[in-house]
């Protein structure tokens, strides 16, 4: 499982599960693109203010995400900070000051997401196996 | 002297009576889902003492109110959920929060007896067996836990904001057993255990807090134990209950409440890094900042009792758990740390000194 088919999957659980916050997450987004690459290919998250999807790159993303599963999974462990990994680098975000407030902003509102989802854990766990294969 | 010793030492000698209580009293409270309004809650909570460690086991039921488990489809809109907490400390605390479905949980409606995937917890026999294992971290307990107290009960804890709290609690059990962490065995036989179990249908997040603490001393000669409880508001700038439990042997010697007790706090916990669990809700509450205070000092002189319990902490665990009603969280800080206690109940004087473990709840 690539970090884009865990993401698209975890949308649709989100979708399902918490429906709310999932709406809250597409809200908080609005109409925007964000560029993401985690070790392979790149893939865009696309918000239309209502719906979140995974798609193919497009043109012009607010805002740009460079990472790896490992640097993820060493986030979802607490060994390290979102500040932390993106003060080393290992956590690149590329974009307008106002944008990535934006982005941080739907981060937390997918993270918080996530916790309460509860098949959340099933799915990052199938991440995790692939990443540390 | 051993325990039980003590205990038959008492006139009363109150073996059958614990166990009647604790056979009445401390069963599953949940009620059939859909019966009641939603939202029930209850935890039963271990902590145990022995040579080199600390650790504590909890075992929860939640009627979550928000979610659907990909088991029940869109439809359905509530459903039950367990999650197992366990945290332990040889010179630093490991631990975690594993979160189990439905269908893996055990827990009917006045059973003695939870089990929580390969968990379980079961009262039988005038003892508690304990044996838990986290999923991914090297932290593994099998244990009995004989109760040498009485268990005090406490009904309808108003709570602002909620409805109200219930709480049963032994101050004082004597565990054997064995735990693993990260490959090290301790073997540990009639070592200071405490238990409680709390319930009701309150939501976190909610205007409230609570700190909370006990103290049992190893020297199992030493009759006396100690429970202290405040409920606040969030900011605790209002308190709506407080108290402190003294007994005496197995039976309750004195209860203060209210403005019986002064409770201060003084400085701030500091810590380089803070364990937090489940890891990954550090991404959401990050930071080392902590609301315990460095030492918390309990105080009464009422004419036939008075004391002064200080509390001096050491190092925090934080359990984080997302807010019932908003994106926000609940911190539970788990504090190890010395607990001193000196007084005097109707002219008999006591002390307290024990290591324990105080919990702190906040934003």
């Amino acid at each position: 499982m690539d970090f884009g088919a865990f993401l698209a999957d975890s949308l649709r659980l989100m979708e399902a599960e918490i429906p709310h916050l999932y709406g809250r997450l597409a809200a908080t987004l609005g109409r925007r693109d964000v560029r993401v690459q985690v070790d392979g290919p790149a893939f865009h998250i696309r918000s239309d203010g209502n719906h979140v999807r995974i798609v193919d790159p497009g043109e012009s993303p607010s805002v740009e995400l460079t990472t790896t599963g490992r640097d993820i999974l060493s986030l979802l462990d607490a060994e390290s900070t979102l500040l932390a990994s993106a003060l080393a680098d290992r956590l690149r975000l590329r974009g307008r000051a106002d944008e990535l407030v934006v982005f941080h902003d739907a981060l937390m509102v997918y993270l918080g997401a996530a916790v309460r989802a509860p098949g959340f854990v099933g799915l990052r766990d199938r991440f995790r196996s692939e990443v540390e294969e | 002297m051993t325990a039980m010793h003590a205990l038959r030492d008492l006139p009363d000698a109150p073996v059958d009576a614990v166990r009647r209580a604790l056979t009445r009293g401390d069963r599953v409270r949940r009620v059939p889902r859909g019966s009641d309004g939603g939202g029930h809650k209850e935890w039963f909570h271990y902590c145990i003492y022995g040579d080199g460690f600390d650790l504590l086991v909890n075992y929860s039921l939640v009627d979550e109110l928000h979610g659907t488990p990909p088991e029940r489809g869109p439809g359905a809109r509530r459903y039950e959920a367990a999650r197992l907490t366990m945290l332990a400390r040889e010179r630093r605390w490991v631990g975690d929060v594993d979160r189990y479905p439905a269908h893996t949980v055990r827990a009917a409606a006045g059973s003695p007896e939870v089990r929580i995937g390969p968990n379980r917890m079961r009262w039988g026999g005038g003892v508690y067996h304990l044996r838990a294992a986290l999923r991914d971290q090297p932290v593994e307990v099998d244990a009995v836990l004989r109760p040498v107290t009485m268990p005090s009960i406490v009904h309808n804890v108003a709570v602002r904001d909620g409805p109200p709290i219930n709480w049963l609690v032994i101050p004082r059990l004597l565990a054997s057993g064995t735990l693993r962490i990260d490959g090290r065995e301790h073997r540990f036989a009639d070592v200071p255990a405490y238990h409680d179990h709390n319930w009701g249908r309150f939501r976190w997040g909610r205007d409230f807090a609570w700190e909370w603490g006990f103290g049992l001393p190893k020297d199992v000669g030493n009759p006396w134990s100690f429970v202290f409880v405040r409920l606040s508001d969030r900011a605790h700038t209002r308190v709506m209950m407080q108290g402190v439990f003294l007994w005496k042997g197995a039976r309750e010697q004195r209860v203060l409440r209210g403005s019986e007790i002064t409770v201060t706090r003084h400085g701030q916990l500091r810590q380089d890094r803070v364990a937090k669990t489940p890891r990954a809700m550090a991404l959401i509450a990050p930071g080392r900042a902590i609301d315990v205070p460095e030492r918390l000092v309990i105080e009464a002189d009422t004419g036939d009792t008075s004391f002064v319990a200080t509390f001096e902490s050491q190092e925090a665990a934080q359990v984080i758990i997302p807010n019932d009603d908003d994106l926000g969280v609940t911190i539970i800080n788990e504090v190890a740390g010395r607990l001193r206690v000196r007084g005097c109940v109707r002219g008999e004087d006591f002390v307290v000194e024990c290591p324990t473990i105080f919990e702190f709840l906040g934003a």
